[in-house]
């Protein structure tokens, strides 16, 4: 990419550079396309430089694009210049590809843009959950919700928008696809966006964990505006703490984050301070741990079957000593 | 790996033409193997695609890096020595220049996508900016693949032609 810069370039080949660099990004290239490409590329040093231009270019807006979208003005709704696009019939048996999902929610970009979140009717739910339970719901609109204990949320299925805000608690979220109406949480100082459909939101203690098995999901920060902070994709998982500018992303095995919906939780050195508080909204006990316990890490999977047999397990595991009965444990 | 033996030979041919450096190539693709074999094996759908797309990432940061160098020296030189005046101004600071000349060249760009027609833009948005796939674009839009190519290209150009190298 040396040497060969100062080359003047006309239209023509500019034109096919960007076709070739077209045709490079679209999801169906093949090793034979690259070869093909690499051809023409030995055929002209013209070829190679508008190919160069072209290249860092996109490598350009790539890396400044939060910045070229908060510059840029959004068509509004009414004059998005679009077909609209008709929602295909629904096929019950079979579930569409995730890339339709995600296309199809990314439509309500286009059609609603932010005002859906404001403008919107419908009678407000409320789903809550005690120490002790969980609960399955299954909306209007055909979405799906795993609430786990001490849980609660407000759902409005709105005619423009499906609005959730979720309290303190932890629940999985399976979205019906409607292209019409965006499905949005708001969790925290954050709201989080669905473009695709399965993920895991968990909100203890002002932290907030965002975790995606299948699609896409956009997290606004209230205070950053109408930019994504992020937008996590399978295997992705977000941790944010409430007030906080930043958001960490890292890439996880989404199973685990939904293993308590199967009756099990998979630790990774979680720290007891944070797991017997889990255990006793779970069950609805009271697990007492002495001080000295509470940075003490357990690694593994804990079937959540009897709750005698949960707590004496994790007690072996640990080689602490456990007391109590009917309820009430202590760890010492 | 597999696809990587395959392909080694081709991807050498193809950042050879980008290089224009065999030497430049063989280091690329070297690292585009360092890479791999580092990675935990996990499903690719399009192998192919991936080892090209992994090359040339490397090889732009590889050219950013040398650029910022070359930038430097020669920044540092019109800086410390005003040619007509014959006056150093040693401590002036050749990064601000360079940073300016970004903003400028980003200015440029809003301002170009902003002239688009509406669907050129929103492709270009949709694509380039929140990283949809083509299809994904297509769809969210309620227009065919070839269309959004189309209108990506189209966007493409008027950047390319407005902000250059």
């Amino acid at each position: 990419m040396t040497g060969e810069t100062h080359i003047p370039l006309n239209d023509d080949v500019r034109e096919a550079a960007a076709a070739w660099h077209m045709r490079m990004q679209s999801d169906g290239a093949t090793g034979e396309d690259w070869t093909a490409l690499t051809i023409w590329l030995e055929e002209s040093p013209q070829h190679r430089a508008a190919f160069d231009e072209i290249d860092l270019l996109a490598d350009e807006i790539a890396i400044n694009a939060s910045e070229i979208l908060a510059g840029v003005t959004r068509p509004s709704a009414e004059i998005v210049p679009f077909p609209a696009r008709k929602p295909p019939p629904q096929r019950k048996a079979e579930r569409p590809p995730a890339a339709a999902i995600a296309a199809a929610a990314a439509a309500v970009f286009v059609a609603v843009g932010f005002g859906g979140w404001q403008a919107s009717g419908g009678p407000v739910q409320t789903f809550q959950t005690g120490r002790g339970e969980t609960r399955a719901i299954t909306l209007a609109d055909g979405s799906r919700i795993n609430l786990d204990a001490a849980s609660r949320m407000t759902v409005r299925l709105g005619w423009f928008s499906r609005q959730v805000t979720m309290s303190e608690g932890e629940a999985t979220f399976d979205v019906a696809r409607n292209p019409k109406k965006p499905f949005e949480i708001a969790v925290g100082d954050q709201r989080v966006r669905v473009i695709g459909t399965e993920f895991n939101i968990r909100h203890y203690d002002g932290s907030t964990d965002v975790t995606v098995r299948r699609g896409i999901v956009a997290i606004y920060q209230s205070s950053l505006g109408d930019t994504p902070v992020a937008r996590l994709t399978k295997g992705m998982a977000l941790n944010h703490v409430d007030g906080s500018p930043a958001s960490m992303v890292r890439a996880v095995n989404p199973d685990r984050a939904f293993a308590w919906t199967e009756g099990r939780i998979i630790c990774d050195s979680q720290p007891l301070a944070e797991l017997i508080p889990y255990l006793n909204r779970r069950y609805g006990v009271s697990i007492r741990l002495a001080p000295y316990l509470a940075s003490r890490r357990f690694s593994g999977v804990l079937e959540l079957g009897d709750e005698k047999d949960v707590v004496r397990r994790l007690a072996d595991y640990l080689s602490i000593r456990l007391s109590g009965s009917e309820r009430e444990y202590s760890l010492s | 790996m597999a696809a990587y033996l395959e392909r080694r030979e081709e991807l050498i041919r193809y950042f050879r033409a980008r290089l224009r450096s065999p030497e430049a190539a063989q280091d690329i693709v070297q690292d585009i193997y360092l890479k791999i074999a580092r990675r935990p094996a996990e499903e690719i759908t399009n192998p192919a695609a991936y080892l090209y797309r992994l090359g040339s990432n490397l090889m732009l940061d590889h050219i950013k890096r040398e650029r910022r160098v070359q930038r430097r020296a020669s920044a540092w030189r019109e800086a410390t020595v005003d040619t007509e005046s014959g006056i150093q101004f040693a401590d002036e600071d050749p990064a601000a220049d360079r940073t300016v000349a970004a903003r400028e060249r980003l200015r440029l760009i809003i301002e170009t996508v902003n002239e688009m027609p509406p669907a050129v833009r929103e492709a270009f948005r949709l694509h380039k900016l929140e990283g949809l796939s083509h299809a994904e674009t297509a769809a969210a839009m309620g227009v065919s693949r070839s269309s959004v190519e189309k209108y990506i290209m189209a966007s493409l150009q008027r950047i390319v032609k407005k902000v250059g190298r």
